[in-house]
């Protein structure tokens, strides 16, 4: 029994320490598979890390670097799809191959120390378009239980658009200082109370002439020249108040090689603020408008001298704009009529002007006015007591580039005495002409009675003493003395505007027809012919329009040398017009004189600068004449070959 | 043939007018007073005067004037002569018969004078 308890016993004891070892398993067991139960959880717990987050983790497995894991947000960088684990990473990235990763990637694999970078830009290939990303990263070693590197863990962020903004940025501010610098423009940035300078270009330090080293200095230190020129008080203004300080062409005197130079300048000094409103300093930004300014003293010098010049003569000079508006006067204007500066400026002109030429002056100014045309009148002015004066006024427009009138301007000439001495001239030429028609009105009066009186038949007599032909060349040339007389006295009745037509209705060609009658037999030789080709009666003045007919064929004939023919014709022109013309076959007119012929005292010269008889006031006088009586008159005329003179009338001027 | 009366300041006109009325059969008396022409003319038997429009400052149409307002010597026809432009309406309105304008042609005046004649003839 004993040996079987004690077998017992044994199997007892045994049984004891195997439940208590299967107890100590079983606990053991329990241990670890809690232990177990915690690592997965732990795994779990790391892995949902790694999923979650936004960093880039990846991890490499090898000296292949075969992706053994790579979350999501590695994998849209990469933008090589989602399955790429199990691959070899350069495989999957093989653009990284020449931005050094592997180089990178082997130094820790092999040497064990972790890498680390920041801001690595690396360009990833999406779909063909490498796309520049920046990182900041961790390369770490991985290890197995037994100590050796296994791979390599990869942690990263993305932080592209963050670089991108603060390159932006360098590069805006680049740009902002570029702009600064490359300005003509004189820009400065002053900050604080003291002015300190932050920024200067180049353009504001050329001025300022004291170097390229004035960044960090207070304004005034670099520039103490500035100080007495009231300068700190107006930045302290700005500072202070915030109100702009603007300027233009303002004088400021620059301390350069010890030289003080003057300079002027349009700016603007504005303050500058921070992002509370605070002010913080004070910008600058000034053009040098030296030449400009002095360009403007020199003409306002030069406007200056020409208004003195303007004032000191005698003539009576204004300014009006476009419309005729008078917008400056010199003195001589304002003495003349005693008015104010305004007043003569707000006042009519016309009320200055003699009643007699009011409605003409105004008319003529007009005219003017809307043609552009010169002004150029004889017009009676009231002084400032009233009386009138004779001036001489002329008035010029002034035009722009494109030939738009700007504005006029006009002289009037004091011509008084002038027109004092004028009438005493006319008075004289009247009393002359007048006194030599009583002496010549008894040698007409004896010559005519000699030849009454001489007989028919003298016989003999005739030979030894030709009495008669004598006797008729002092009446020839008595009566051109007459017809002298006669102009000289019409002359001066144009002249004072007594020239006054006697109309009465007559038939012209009867008249013409009577003075070609007496002009064939005062000239015997000449061939006259008469071609009417309208036969009308006109009211006109019958002397005057004889008088005009008598100077084209007397000038005809005087200016037909080597001609004796003329050819008149009266025709219709137009109706109730009659036109009669003169035409010669002599020396003619160039175009120049053509021009000048109806012109007071102008004579033509023949080839050889002969001279002919005359006042040269004929065909003037005839002019006038056609002139009053509303009619026209011209010339054509060639050279060698002779001229026709013609006048057109009205056959009633006064309808 | 008729009794003419000159009045003229001028003496060399007066005389060559009395040679050429003369010469065409007229009877002239020449003057240099315009006062005295209504003595002259009454003096005369004068039937025709030629009066000078301006004599030695006296105003010849004044003178004609006076003597159409003078019922005695208010037929006696008067021609005026001027070497003044423009006058012969107004010698007219002063009561010239005609007028004749200086210088004249021999044969204008001699015309002028015995149409004036011929007229005082058929109007008496």
């Amino acid at each position: 029994m004993t040996e079987d308890n004690l077998k017992v016993t044994e199997l007892e004891k045994k049984l004891k320490k195997r439940d208590d070892e299967l107890e100590k398993l079983r606990n053991e067991n329990d241990s670890l598979k809690r232990s177990n139960l915690d690592l997965i959880e732990e795994i779990f717990q790391f892995k949902g890390l790694v999923y979650s987050s936004t960093s880039l983790i990846t991890f490499l497995k090898g000296p292949d670097y075969i992706i053994e894991f790579a979350n999501e947000p590695i994998k849209e960088v990469w933008g090589k799809g989602y399955d790429v684990e199990g691959k070899p990473l350069l495989e999957v990235l093989p653009e990284i191959r020449e931005q050094g990763i592997k180089e990178y990637l082997d130094q820790v694999y092999y040497q064990g120390e972790p890498f680390h970078a920041k801001s690595l830009p690396i360009d990833h290939d999406k779909n063909g378009e490498m796309v520049r990303y920046y990182f900041d990263f961790s390369y770490m070693p991985q290890y197995n239980s037994e100590n050796e590197i296994i791979g390599i863990g990869v942690i990263a962020q993305d932080i592209t658009d963050r670089v991108k903004a603060e390159l932006e940025l360098k590069e805006s501010e680049h740009r902002y200082r570029e702009m600064i610098h490359s300005s003509n423009s004189l820009i400065a940035i002053l900050r604080g109370p003291d002015m300190v300078i932050e920024i200067a270009n180049d353009a504001i330090k050329e001025v300022w002439g004291k170097g390229d080293d004035v960044e960090g200095k207070s304004l005034f230190d670099v520039l103490p020249e500035i100080i007495d020129q009231g300068m700190p008080e107006i930045f302290r203004n700005v500072y202070e108040t915030g109100e702009a300080f603007v300027a233009q062409e303002s004088p400021i005197m620059h301390l350069k090689d010890g030289e003080m130079n003057l300079g002027y300048f349009d700016f603007i000094y504005q303050a500058l603020r921070d992002s509370n409103g605070e002010i913080e300093g004070i910008s600058i930004i000034a053009n040098e408008v030296t030449n400009q300014a002095l360009l403007n003293r020199q003409i306002k010098k030069s406007e200056r001298e020409f208004r003195e010049l303007v004032n000191f003569m005698p003539h009576k000079i204004s300014l009006a704009n476009a419309e005729g508006t008078p917008i400056y006067t010199n003195h001589s204007w304002l003495d003349f009529t005693g008015k104010s500066f305004e007043d003569f400026l707000s006042d009519s002109y016309l009320d200055m002007v003699h009643p007699d030429e009011r409605e003409a002056v105004e008319n003529e100014v007009e005219r003017c006015l809307s043609t552009g045309d010169n002004l150029d009148i004889e017009v009676r002015i009231k002084d400032k007591n009233d009386n009138y004066i004779w001036h001489l006024s002329k008035a010029t427009p002034i035009r722009d580039e494109e030939g738009n009138i700007t504005s006029w301007i006009s002289s009037s000439t004091e011509i008084q005495k002038l027109k004092e001495d004028e009438k005493r001239q006319e008075d004289f030429l009247k009393l002359v002409s007048h006194e030599l028609k009583t002496p010549v009105t008894s040698i007409k009066g004896y010559v005519q009675l000699l030849l009454a009186l001489l007989p028919e038949d003298i016989g003999d007599t005739e030979k030894r003493l030709p009495i008669k032909p004598y006797l008729n060349r002092i009446e020839t040339q008595v009566e051109r003395l007459i017809r002298l007389l006669s102009e000289m006295l019409d002359l001066s009745r144009i002249e004072q505007s007594e020239l006054e037509l006697k109309i009465e209705k007559f038939n012209l060609n009867s008249h013409v027809n009577e003075i070609l009658e007496d002009l064939e037999y005062s000239n015997k030789d000449v061939e006259l012919e008469l071609q009417q080709d309208f036969k009308t009666d006109v009211y006109a003045d019958k002397d005057r329009i004889g008088q005009v007919i008598i100077n084209f064929v007397t000038n005809a004939l005087k200016y037909s040398p080597d001609s004796n023919k003329v050819q008149l014709r009266i025709y219709e022109p137009e109706k109730d017009y009659v036109a009669v013309s003169v035409k010669d076959f002599g020396i003619g007119i160039n175009e120049k004189e053509q021009s000048q012929i109806f012109k007071r005292f102008y004579r033509i010269s023949g080839n050889n600068d002969d001279t002919y008889e005359g006042f040269g006031i004929g065909l003037y006088l005839s002019n006038e004449i056609i002139e009053r009586h509303n009619g026209k008159i011209f010339v054509k005329s060639e050279i060698g070959k002779g001229s026709d003179f013609t006048f057109t009338i009205p056959l009633n001027h006064q309808k | 043939m008729a009794k003419i009366l000159i009045v003229d300041d001028d003496q060399t006109i007066g005389l060559m007018l009395k040679d050429i009325l003369e010469f065409s059969g007229h009877h002239v008396t020449v003057s240099q007073q315009p006062k005295k022409t209504k003595e002259n003319i009454k003096e005369n038997d004068i039937e025709l005067v030629l009066l000078d429009k301006l004599i030695s400052g006296v105003d010849g149409t004044d003178v004609c004037r006076k003597l159409k307002q003078d019922e005695e010597v208010a037929h006696i026809p008067v021609l005026m002569m001027s070497a003044l432009h423009n006058v012969d309406e107004i010698c007219k309105s002063a009561g010239a018969v005609d007028f004749l304008s200086k210088p004249f042609d021999m044969e204008t005046l001699i015309e002028k004078i015995d149409q004036i004649l011929e007229n005082e003839d058929n109007a008496s």
